[in-house]
């Protein structure tokens, strides 16, 4: 075996040593004991690779993946048909829908959003998740999904990957120069976050989600300010989505920036 | 040996998938319903399979399934054929500066053409031999050697590049191109 050969296998080779007695690499690992250069190129792989591995299997999952799976997993399962309880249960099951059927002929009612029905949950976990995620853009511990200083860019970037975005948005916030937007998950539903730099070089960002995630939706019109874990933020529902603009400069920078908007 | 329970199976695997996911479907959204919809096809028919120890690559094949079948038409496959090709020892050693983090990995996985980017991926989360990738990606195992060459080379190119630059954090940007399923 040369040493090519070795490094082609050895490239293979896990670096937390799951690998270190398959039979497959015995041979180049002894090929890398004889040739210094080889070993030597061998132990930085090693070493990028544990790095590169440590720092993907250190991102997190969503916060509520793991309940939307087993709750999900829960409806998805099988069960024997066959059983006398279950045979009831079907015919009973047929017999509500059938009524239901009735029911929706005769107050017909649509579902615009085509979102998985989820329970609403309160705004401030909804602020609380919005908040983190925008610590870690602002950290440079997450990325954008697309990035653009003109706001159009992006709001036709995420209504094209079915993220919730205002077409309109309030006046001086649609005039400012954005940086990018994220799309996260939460509570299933698809939620979007833009960046901007505001007119005195602070960080303005607004967040957006459909307003029926949110069992205390802001208001519609004029919106609501309030401060939350040092983040300012002003709150108020649109075109059924539940906004927020947030920044970490003084209050009365949301105020100005809202101030001329006109609120639908 | 039996089949452990739903729970148990998501609590094993539903990170690590999530991790896969992400790195092929780009956006947080997207992944996390990939994940989510591997575990509902599990639920609905996982009780078929009598091996436990087979859980994880049935997961993991099933989400790759899913996802090609999403994305079939954006993929891109190369030309050449890799099979026969031997890595070159690099003339200098590469280091992973301490500034790069997972979404880093990520963000630089995802610019790197779905063919190398997955078994890239599944060797970096550790959980399978570069056979037992060859099983989950349908490919020979001297394929996924080769990807694996070829790939992390690529990812580690990029890496290097990133941790030159602060262009991940927020700071103004005087013209930059608009780009989509990547910042810089």
């Amino acid at each position: 075996m040369t040493s090519k050969d070795a490094s082609f296998l050895l490239g293979a080779c896990r670096p937390n040593g799951a690998d270190a007695n398959d039979p497959e690499f015995a041979e180049a690992l002894v090929q890398a004991e004889r040739d210094p250069a080889l070993k030597a190129w061998f132990e930085d792989q090693l070493s990028a690779d544990t790095a590169i591995a440590a720092r993907l299997k250190s991102l997190p999952a969503p916060a509520d993946l793991r309940a939307r799976i087993l709750t999900g997993g829960r409806v998805s399962r099988p069960r024997p048909w066959f059983s006398t309880q279950h045979f009831w249960a079907i015919s009973a099951a047929i017999t509500l829908m059938a009524g239901l059927a009735s029911w929706y002929v005769m107050h017909p009612a649509s579902n615009p959003s085509g979102e998985v029905a989820t329970t609403a949950l309160p705004a401030s976990e909804w602020q609380d998740m919005a908040m983190a995620t925008l610590s870690q853009l602002v950290a440079g511990k997450a990325t954008f999904d697309a990035q653009s200083p003109k706001i159009a860019d992006l709001q036709q970037w995420l209504h094209e990957n079915g993220s919730p975005v205002a077409s309109a948005l309030p006046g001086s916030v649609q005039q400012m120069q954005s940086l990018g937007c994220k799309i996260i998950s939460w509570n299933g539903h698809p939620a979007s976050l833009i960046c901007f730099h505001g007119p005195n070089g602070e960080l303005v960002h607004l967040a957006m989600v459909a307003r029926a995630a949110i069992t205390n939706p802001p208001p519609e019109g004029q919106p609501l300010y309030a401060e939350r874990n040092g983040w300012r933020m002003a709150c108020w529902s649109q075109d059924g989505m539940a906004m927020m603009l947030l920044t970490k400069a003084p209050e009365s920078q949301l105020r100005t920036l809202l101030a001329l908007a006109i609120m639908p | 040996m039996a089949v452990p329970d739903f729970e148990k199976i998501v609590d094993a695997h539903y990170e690590p998938l999530y991790r896969f996911a992400l790195s092929l479907a780009r956006t947080e959204h997207a992944a996390a319903d990939l994940t989510q919809q591997t575990f509902f096809l599990w639920a609905s028919r996982g009780h078929q399979l009598r091996d436990a120890a087979k859980v994880k690559s049935w997961l993991f094949t099933t989400l790759y399934r899913e996802f090609l079948s999403l994305h079939r038409r954006d993929l891109r496959f190369p030309q050449a054929d890799l099979d026969g090709e031997t890595a070159e020892l690099p003339a200098e050693p590469c280091s992973i500066a301490d500034s790069i983090d997972g979404a880093a990995v990520v963000a630089a996985l995802q610019q790197i053409d779905e063919v190398y980017r997955a078994p890239l991926t599944l060797f970096y989360l550790e959980e399978f031999s570069y056979r037992e990738i060859a099983d989950v990606l349908g490919i020979p195992a001297g394929t996924v050697m080769s990807r694996l060459s070829r790939g992390k080379a690529m990812l580690r190119k990029l890496l290097l590049e990133d941790s030159g630059t602060a262009a991940r954090k927020i700071v103004p940007m005087e013209q930059p191109p608009f780009s989509k399923g990547g910042a810089q």
